[in-house]
């Protein structure tokens, strides 16, 4: 920055525009003046060389300059901007607009209106030293990044999003979110993270935001985010942040207040232990020398883990025939238990889509014949209560 | 950093007021006044204005105002310097007073002409004029 101490022509400059300013009166408040000297060095400093006049006039041209750009800019946002029924952030576009129509290089050029600073607020706050026209344009310039992000994943998501985000929180989105592109993007991320690949929805689910936040938390390479940190590093930086939040959290539990989880109002069905092995050994041997129907009497009455039903699966050497029987006549609870299994370890929406696995673990497989046995009537049947239930305490260790 | 620097303010203000100086004593010849304002007496005055701008948080960029009340004061039955002198200082500081009262929309002619209006009615009463302003400060239509 110049000193404009060490420049004598500075002050007569100054004080010339000040007197064209006032009228009626040669006295004003020490803050106008403040005001007034800000604007003058905030113009001089982008007027490039030469005498103070020259470089005002320079200074002018080039600030009248950006804000045409930034203009075009904001009327690009207000083209795709979704504000969700936002009131902060529609305040905030409102407020814009007002400084677009009174933008005041002679007199105010270095001024930022604070009641706007108190509405929205982006995910990274424009540096408290940034005034006027460079506030502004730091300001659309991070609410352009974040509205393009918004618009790039699909409405109903982040409707559904703002939905539970306001079920956890109890109050109205519209009113309290201080930040959309945050919470949008935190679940983005946490998707990414978790390998989930399906395009349904921005919720995850507790072991989702377990992994999720773990992976952040070990990991420093995530090449699939890449492609979205090549188009802003505004990306880059809102990551770090949670990065840098995550590595403040002890241990994994608080997956669920750092990513929003999904409140499931399905019946948690919790998954029965694997037999002990000699308990096993014991089953295996009594169904050595039985009949088929005695054989699948004893499994129902022995088995009630899906993890034991495929393990005796795969370790009996029957005809494909025997397991479709066993399948058909298998006990009710043992039969809904091992959908859910299948259904959780293959992260499925819906027992019904076990008919496209393409997997070939026994249970998958068996599970997707005996699907593919029944009309699509029975299949509903059979199946359609079993979405009313969630397996529960899935231990992956 | 950015802040109103009142001292280079002052500086280039000072700059006008051996004018200033020149001009009150040329009213005071006019007025048929034996005394003339000396560097100090006029230092004094600026002095106070400095004060009054730190007490009022205001700066004014001209001397006009104070002049104004110089050069009617010369005209009044003031028979010593020390009389002038602190019939301009209370002008002064009254002005000031107002100024920072009253918002934009009252100028400072308007200001100046209600204090010698009041000057005038009180016969150059000083207590009586600082009082009614005290007690009064809105102008009269």
């Amino acid at each position: 920055m110049k000193n404009y101490l060490s420049d004598p022509t500075f002050y007569p400059f100054f004080l010339k525009k000040v007197q064209e300013r006032l009228s009626g009166t040669t006295v004003m408040t020490i803050e106008q003046a403040e005001e007034i000297q800000r604007s003058i060095e905030y113009v001089l400093e982008n007027g490039g060389e030469g005498t103070v006049p020259v470089r005002f006039d320079q200074g002018k041209k080039q600030l009248a300059k950006r804000f045409d750009a930034l203009q075009r800019l904001y009327k690009v946002l207000l083209k795709n901007v979704k504000t969700f029924g936002i009131e902060s952030l529609e305040e905030s576009l409102a407020e814009i607009d007002h400084f677009f129509a009174n933008y005041d290089m002679e007199y105010a050029a270095a001024e930022v209106d604070h009641a706007f600073l108190e509405d929205y607020q982006l995910a990274e706050a424009v540096p408290l030293d940034f005034v006027g026209l460079d506030f502004y344009e730091r300001y659309l310039q991070n609410l352009a990044a974040e509205v393009f992000f918004i618009t790039y994943i699909p409405e109903k998501q982040i409707v559904e999003l703002l939905n539970v985000y306001q079920e956890k929180l109890g109050f109205d989105y519209r009113r309290d979110i201080n930040n959309l592109f945050d919470c949008v993007f935190k679940q983005f991320v946490g998707k990414v993270l978790a390998e989930k690949r399906d395009n349904e929805t921005l919720m995850l689910n507790t072991i989702e935001a377990h992994y999720a936040l773990h992976q952040l938390k070990t990991q420093s390479n995530f090449p699939a985010l890449d492609f979205l940190f090549q188009k802003n590093t505004y990306y880059q930086r809102a990551f770090s942040r949670f990065q840098d939040y995550a590595h403040h959290l002890e241990g994994t539990e608080s997956a669920g207040s750092f990513f929003l989880v999904t409140t499931s109002t399905k019946k948690r069905l919790e998954l029965p232990p694997m037999m002990p092995a000699d308990r096993f050994n014991q089953l295996i041997e009594a169904c050595s020398n039985a009949d088929q129907e005695e054989k699948i009497a004893q499994i129902n009455v022995a088995i009630s883990s899906p993890e034991d039903l495929e393990e005796y699966i795969h370790i009996s050497f029957e005809a494909t025939d025997f397991y479709k029987r066993l399948f058909k006549e298998l006990d009710d609870d043992l039969l809904k238990v091992s959908t859910l299994f299948v259904v959780h370890r293959n992260n499925l929406n819906s027992p019904l889509k076990i008919v496209d696995l393409t997997t070939n673990r026994p249970l998958d497989v068996l599970l997707k014949d005996l699907l593919k046995s029944l009309t699509i009537d029975e299949r509903y049947a059979r199946f359609s209560d079993i979405e009313d239930y969630e397996l529960i305490s899935y231990d992956f260790s | 950093m950015k802040i109103f620097d009142s001292t280079l303010f002052n500086q280039s203000l000072s700059e006008q007021a051996p004018d200033v100086n020149l001009q009150i004593n040329q009213w005071l010849k006019r007025g048929n006044k034996t005394y003339q304002l000396s560097l100090a007496d006029f230092t004094a005055i600026t002095d106070e204005r400095k004060v009054l701008f730190e007490e009022h948080h205001l700066v004014d960029f001209s001397w006009g105002n104070t002049n104004y009340f110089a050069s009617f004061l010369a005209l009044e039955p003031l028979f010593y310097k020390r009389e002038y002198v602190t019939h301009l200082s209370a002008c002064q500081s009254i002005f000031y007073y107002l100024r920072a009262y009253h918002s934009g929309s009252v100028t400072d002619e308007e200001i100046r002409e209600a204090i010698e209006a009041r000057y005038r009615e009180y016969q150059g009463d000083l207590d009586r004029l600082i009082g009614s302003f005290e007690g009064f400060p809105v102008l009269e239509e």
